[in-house]
């Protein structure tokens, strides 16, 4: 077949041959000044989602008798627009070790002069007795984040939203409804926060001023263990659940992990469909350290064994060994710490794997308990 | 410590090279800023969906009685034992929102030219003529990658005659000098947003190399996301002795004499080789990476003529409902206002423009999320920097509700399916995100634009010549294959293929084409 696009094949031809003449000639016109690698979008990701903020605790807030509200100021520049309901991640230096935790913000997304996290005692809990017994105002740290999925949307969820708390779970629950009432979010948010007692409950002034000022936003009290003419007593039930519309409401669930368990189980039963339900959760278990066996860390330099248990996560054997691994979120959601198991046996929770992943032995540390001696890779 | 090649990023291209390079004996480091490997070829998780990050459809790939460059090159690697690719029957299914039409195409070269004739009677001879001028391209084009620059310029002639007239046009020019309709030819453009520039732009050799490698190859996409495609790349490297260092970025390469030496990561870690693969884009390399004195002044030249290409934008949305109760049937909804490429390349500099392509990926591969769900995926393009000069700290959640917004809402409108009320899971990327991820200047996906000079011919021809920096290579979306999954991959083996001849002292060969 024989045939032209241009005036001529010969012209066509010889088009054909310039091609790479004529780049290179575009090259040689083209002006000399230095590359400089300096986009104003790229800048913006570190405003944006910055490596690391450096922050001095400006105000300490006492909640309760063991629980405090931490106001961090950053040292220099300003803070990352947030989401309500999203968490940063602190670390504290103690005893020459790293701790990283994961906080819910409680401050409302308005205010970006401070992020407000509000931390209660837990029983033999290393690190929250120590911010809550040591931690003074002017003390710096490092934060990173923030982060996490547990926000509201206006397309996925519901204009009705039905909060279910359990204990300390109010922290990010505050948050959203101090963004309702500064208008940085718009929903009708329904709280349902149980604890134990009455001298458990946080920010109760502060939520009772908001549903009484603000109609988008309504509170509801629950004591376990304690019997009031105030209060309803009990836990969080299927009858109570049942009196709101299902289909109507988004469940923003958030609270200690068995708390969530219950609640699904009364999901499952009311049918509720997963597009309604989103949960945040946080781990309180004592760790008694009975069962001992032994990790062997690998990284690309290194290898080092050290002493693990079968009640406590692979990650906090490391953390306890001063092993810097990478970690956010700590209950098996955001996929940082993600290693590969190279040898022993191991028992998980819930978590979120990439199918690809789960076939080269890739688990979370953060929510992988030893079954035996076990030898992990960390990808650093 | 010392190596014989160091791979900056483990993106498609930056695998593919370090994994080549390993496979051939070398000592292999590759570092990446991220904990997982892929770039953009991964997946993320939300809720109970695992969505892929980018891949809508490989190309180039066929199956073991129809094998492509990208079968070849996975062979070559030893890793097809480790992934499960599944043929997506349809080559593409465009809307026109302006002015109401519909197009599916089917894959296989007959079947494509029939269902044209269906849709544009008169189309036949221009369309078989058009797929004849493809197999010759494809054939050019292997001819040109085997020579490895030594092209014989009469073979080139007697063998490739009519690949050597058009290969300088426009995708346009050559359609109208085949005499296809105009109907015709606008539904065969379909895919020039893959490419990133408009028919009357799009280099013929680049896109033909592209839809025929569609339509007589069979689109494929694996089981486990393109995630699955990384990994197995990666733990092929690791199993075969290469060193890795995830959440390492490179803060320096060191260059004396114009001679690449190695790098400075961000723990402060020098690490030398002879030889750098840069998976990243020449703006951080000639920009940021290397000194600024030990720059070559024809390296700042090439980088300055460049424009940047297209800015991504997707949401991911995770349905509870399945593509069958939803009433989504086809794979691909690439939805345009009308199927004029230069209106709507104008259309998508603007922020609010809701061209996009749909990708459903369960009518694929049913299980690629549980059962009675939907993951689809709303994909638009930004050909400006429209996106960078409106956003800002305090208006980035409102813009991504916003890009949200207008995508879900067309794409209700091209396909009248209602989609708001089953969405579980959402997530938006925008330049940002990408820009955050990749690095790449603005957060570009695809690269430089592909125009002119900067076309797939040009690119390939000198890119002998436009090595400045000595044992200094790119791969990936900004070199010579340009941007896409399977030339990215095509990218990582040039580019191992440099660094063998290099570190063996064999001489590179110029072109002489």
């Amino acid at each position: 077949m024989k045939f032209k696009v241009g005036a001529s094949e010969k012209l066509d031809m010889l088009k054909f041959k310039n091609l790479g003449i004529e780049r290179e000639k575009i090259i040689n016109s083209s002006y000399i000044d230095a590359i400089k690698f300096d986009y104003k979008l790229n800048n913006l990701v570190n405003e944006i989602h910055p490596k690391e903020i450096k922050v001095k605790v400006a105000n300490i807030i006492n909640e309760n008798l063991e629980t405090k509200t931490f106001e961090l100021k950053p040292i220099n520049g300003t803070l990352p627009n947030f989401k309500a309901g999203q968490y940063i991640v602190l670390d504290i230096n103690k005893n020459n070790h790293t701790y990283k935790r994961s906080y819910s913000i409680s401050s409302s997304p308005k205010n970006l002069e401070s992020y407000q996290i509000t931390v209660k005692r837990v029983r033999n809990g290393l690190v929250s007795n120590y911010l809550l017994n040591d931690v003074k105002v002017g003390m710096e740290f490092t934060i990173h984040g923030p982060f996490g999925e547990f926000t509201y949307n206006k397309f996925r969820d519901m204009p009705d939203v039905l909060a279910l708390v359990g204990g300390s779970g109010i922290t990010p629950i505050m948050s959203l409804a101090r963004a309702i009432n500064d208008k940085a979010e718009d929903f009708n948010l329904t709280i349902i926060y149980g604890d134990r007692e009455e001298k458990d409950l946080i920010f109760k002034k502060e939520l009772d001023e908001l549903a009484s000022q603000n109609e988008k936003i309504k509170v509801k009290y629950l004591l376990s263990d304690e019997h009031s003419s105030v209060y309803d007593t009990g836990l969080i039930s299927k009858d109570i659940i049942s009196e709101y519309e299902i289909g109507k409401y988004s469940y923003f669930v958030c609270g200690p992990i068995h708390f969530y368990h219950h609640l699904n189980e009364i999901f499952k039963e009311l049918d509720v469909p997963n597009k309604y339900i989103r949960h945040d959760i946080f781990k309180e278990n004592e760790i008694l350290r009975h069962i001992k066996h032994e990790l062997t860390v690998l990284t690309n330099d290194e290898e080092v064994t050290i002493p693990c248990y079968e009640d406590e996560p692979l990650l906090q054997a490391l953390e306890e060994a001063s092993i810097d691994a990478p970690r956010k979120c700590l209950v098996g959601v955001c996929g940082f710490c993600r290693s590969k198991l190279v040898d022993g046996k191991i028992r998980t929770d819930e978590t979120s794997l990439r199918e690809a992943d789960k076939d080269y032995n890739y688990i979370h540390p953060c929510v992988s308990y030893p079954l035996s001696d076990v030898t992990i890779k960390l990808c650093k | 410590m010392n190596y014989d090649a160091i791979v900056i990023g483990a993106g498609n291209g930056g695998l593919v090279s370090a994994l080549k390079l390993q496979k051939e004996g070398k000592k292999v480091l590759l570092l990446e800023s991220h904990n997982t490997v892929g770039g953009v070829a991964t997946s993320f998780i939300r809720g109970r969906f695992e969505f892929e990050a980018s891949l809508h459809e490989l190309c180039g790939f066929g199956n073991e009685n129809n094998v492509g460059e990208v079968y070849e090159l996975f062979k070559d690697l030893d890793i097809l034992d480790k992934i499960k690719m599944n043929e997506i029957d349809e080559t593409f299914h465009v809307i026109t929102l302006d002015t109401k039409e519909e197009y599916t195409m089917p894959v296989g070269v007959s079947n494509f030219i029939n269902k044209m004739e269906e849709y544009v009677p008169g189309s036949k001879e221009s369309m078989e003529k058009f797929f004849d001028l493809c197999k010759e391209n494809q054939e050019a084009l292997n001819y040109l990658n085997e020579s490895k620059g030594n092209v014989d310029a009469k073979v080139l002639k007697s063998k490739y005659h009519d690949f050597m007239i058009y290969a300088s046009y426009p995708l346009e020019d050559v359609l109208e000098s085949i005499k296809m309709p105009k109907k015709a030819r606008e539904i065969l453009s379909t895919y020039w947003t893959y490419l990133g520039s408009p028919a009357t732009e799009l280099s013929f050799v680049h896109y033909a190399s592209m839809i025929y490698s569609y339509v007589n190859l069979h689109p494929v996409i694996s089981s486990k996301k393109s995630h699955e495609l990384s990994l197995a790349l990666y733990e092929k490297f690791l199993s075969l002795g290469g060193d890795a260092k995830l959440l390492t970025t490179v803060n320096k390469i060191i260059v004396d004499d114009n001679k690449v030496k190695g790098v400075v990561t961000s723990d402060d870690k020098t690490y030398y080789a002879k030889v750098v693969i840069a998976n990243v884009s020449p703006n951080l390399v000639y920009g940021k990476l290397i000194d600024i004195e030990d720059v070559p002044i024809k390296a700042r030249q090439l980088t300055n003529a460049r424009i940047l290409g297209a800015r991504g934008i997707c949401v991911y949305l995770g349905l509870n409902k399945s593509p069958e109760e939803l009433g989504l049937k086809n794979y691909s909804y690439f939805i345009y206002h009308t199927l004029d490429s230069k209106k709507e390349f104008e259309r998508m500099k603007k922020l609010k423009n809701d061209n996009m392509v749909g990708v459903v990926i369960n009518n694929a591969v049913p299980d690629a999320s549980p059962k009675g769900t939907t993951m689809l995926y709303l994909t638009g393009l930004l050909f400006s920097d429209i996106f960078t000069k409106v956003v800002t700290k305090d208006n980035y959640f409102d813009l991504k509700d916003a890009i949200s917004e207008n995508f879900i809402e067309t794409f209700e409108k091209a396909t009248g399916v209602n989609i708001q009320d089953a969405i579980e899971e959402i997530e938006v990327a925008t330049p940002l995100t990408f820009a955050r991820y990749t690095n790449h200047p603005d957060g570009v996906i695809y690269g430089y634009l592909a125009k002119k000079s900067d076309n797939l011919l040009p690119r390939m021809m000198n890119q002998n010549n436009e090595d400045y920096v000595e044992g200094l290579y790119f791969a990936g979306g900004f070199a010579s294959r340009l941007s896409g999954y399977s030339s990215t991959y095509k990218s990582g083996e040039m580019s191992a293929l440099k660094a063998l001849a290099k570190l063996d002292k064999k001489e590179v060969a110029k072109d002489e084409v």
